[in-house]
């Protein structure tokens, strides 16, 4: 389940940092957001 | 006595119970005269008077039998450890933290997209906790971006992704979160609603960003912009000054204490010690006690009455709407929605989303009312359909929608705290959560239903 878990949670995490790149006004590829997401992503799925 | 197959008195005690929650909605129950909370304990009392005159008397007993004291202590745990972090530092650790995360590969953005998220990672027993803890931090960086980018509305953005975020926080908490209630009436492990709801809360919070920005455009009051933005260019100028000057410098104990509980959830979580959750939480706050100097009094003063009363009024409520036969009505009446063509599904996205479609001044208050009336209709359906995973995928749903259901309430839900620091009308962020908290429920429940507990 670790794997499931970690995938989906990076893999959503990278979206939701892709949402929030264009709400900022940034493009949706924008290093920061993919990156602030896959941390957000990873750390949930760990905590 | 029946009427159309349904028990009266079960059916006059659903109909006061959502009629209360309307009226508290709507204005007719002045929440200064009578809050929520209280209404909903006279009417579990009214109804106690009302079963009596039908001849079938339900007792104190009957009342309190719903009340379980597990979810309140690890509730006053939770805010006991929240009260302890915040007098060690942690909160202010964080945001000091997040400050130099900028100048990382993340930048202003990525930091951003931390921020709001935040309050689901740290994940307290009552979004208040952070919401009030981090929001300078969220006004900063929202100030920030709408200097950089030259556009006021990134303000609200990022004001209203964190508000949400904290709102939907107390579904996933381990520190007596609601989340932790449902795994205890459906007898699943610890722990394991809690993934679903935060990739959920992930993509609630993101989907609120971006509602704010294209369709709602909610604006910042422009008085309050140009003080904001008048303040952080003057802080720009001085900013080593400013540190110097203020001495306001964060303890190290205040990292300690960020490090020690973000590394202990995290070990409780992998590790699964066979210890209740409440004695860790108090060892949380002795270690942090001890070695950050806090009192008692800073303990206490993190302890929020208003979500303990509100999972109490819940709790009185459910136990006469148990005592009474209204679960049972409300299940008759779902199984009859269930035969027309919305079918079990439809359903279950109504029961999901009544916590959003009523929104609660706490999430709790809902959740602890239909906690059982949506455990039994999962069971029933379960039953139906032979699918073991109806009830952890309505309990989902379920949880994580009235946890977030506090941000949009017009009835100083959290959403109000945005709106304040902004100077925006009241009620006006309520649309974007609610869009969003439907996005984020249908997402936890098709986590749930494809990969089960994950």
């Amino acid at each position: 389940m670790a794997f499931e878990l970690f995938t989906i949670s990076i893999g959503v995490g990278i979206l939701s940092g892709a949402i929030i790149n264009i709400s900022l006004g940034y493009k949706f590829y924008d290093k920061g957001g993919l990156l602030g997401g896959l941390v957000v992503g990873l750390m949930m799925a760990i905590l | 006595m029946m009427l159309f197959g349904l028990d009266v008195l079960g059916l006059i005690g659903l109909v006061m119970f959502f009629g209360v929650l309307i009226a508290s909605l709507k204005g007719w129950i002045p929440q200064d005269v009578l809050p929520v909370q209280s209404a909903l304990v006279l009417t579990a009392f009214v109804l106690v008077i009302i079963a009596f005159l039908f001849g079938t008397p339900i007792g104190i007993k009957d009342l309190m039998a719903n009340i379980f004291l597990h979810p309140i202590t690890a509730l006053i745990g939770g805010f006991l450890v929240a009260g302890a972090l915040e007098a060690s530092g942690a909160f202010k650790a964080a945001i000091s933290l997040l400050e130099r995360l900028t100048k990382t590969p993340l930048g202003l953005t990525g930091t951003v997209v931390v921020l709001v998220n935040m309050p689901t990672i740290f994940a307290m027993p009552c979004g208040r906790i952070l919401a009030a803890a981090l929001m300078p931090a969220a006004i900063l960086f929202g100030f920030t971006l709408a200097k950089v980018k030259k556009d006021t509305l990134l303000a609200s953005i990022v004001v209203f992704g964190f508000i949400v975020n904290a709102a939907a926080s107390c579904g996933p908490s381990p520190l007596g979160g609601i989340g932790m209630i449902g795994e205890g009436m459906g007898g699943y492990p610890l722990g394991s609603l809690i993934n679903a709801q935060q990739i959920g809360i992930m993509l609630i919070t993101a989907v609120v960003m971006i509602s704010v920005r294209f369709v709602y455009k909610i604006l910042p009051n422009e008085s309050i912009t140009a003080k904001l933005l008048a303040e952080e260019s003057g802080e720009e100028a001085g900013e080593e000054n400013n540190k110097e000057e203020s001495g306001v410098e964060i303890p190290k104990s205040g990292y300690f204490s960020f490090f020690f509980f973000m590394v202990g959830i995290a070990i409780v979580f992998i590790a699964r010690p066979p210890i209740p959750i409440q004695t860790i939480l108090v060892f949380f706050v002795l270690v942090i006690m001890l070695v950050s100097r806090v009192s008692i009094k800073d303990l206490i003063g993190g302890v929020i009455l208003h979500p303990i009363m509100a999972m109490i009024s819940g709790f009185i409520i459910a136990g006469a709407l148990v005592a009474i036969g209204s679960f049972d009505v409300l299940i008759q009446i779902l199984m009859v929605m269930a035969g027309t063509p919305l079918g079990f599904i439809g359903v279950i996205v109504i029961l999901a989303n009544i916590p959003t479609i009523l929104p609660m001044p706490c999430g709790r208050i809902i959740a602890m009312s239909l906690m059982p009336g949506i455990l039994l209709f999962g069971l029933k359906v379960s039953e139906i359909t032979g699918n073991v995973w109806i009830v952890p995928l309505v309990l989902v749903g379920f949880i994580i929608n009235a946890a977030a259901s506090c941000g949009p309430s017009p009835l100083g839900g959290i959403g109000g705290i945005g709106e304040g620091n902004l100077g925006t009308a009241i009620g006006i962020s309520g649309r974007p959560q609610q869009v969003g908290i439907m996005i984020g429920t249908g997402t936890a429940v098709l986590i749930i239903g494809t990969v089960g507990f994950i």
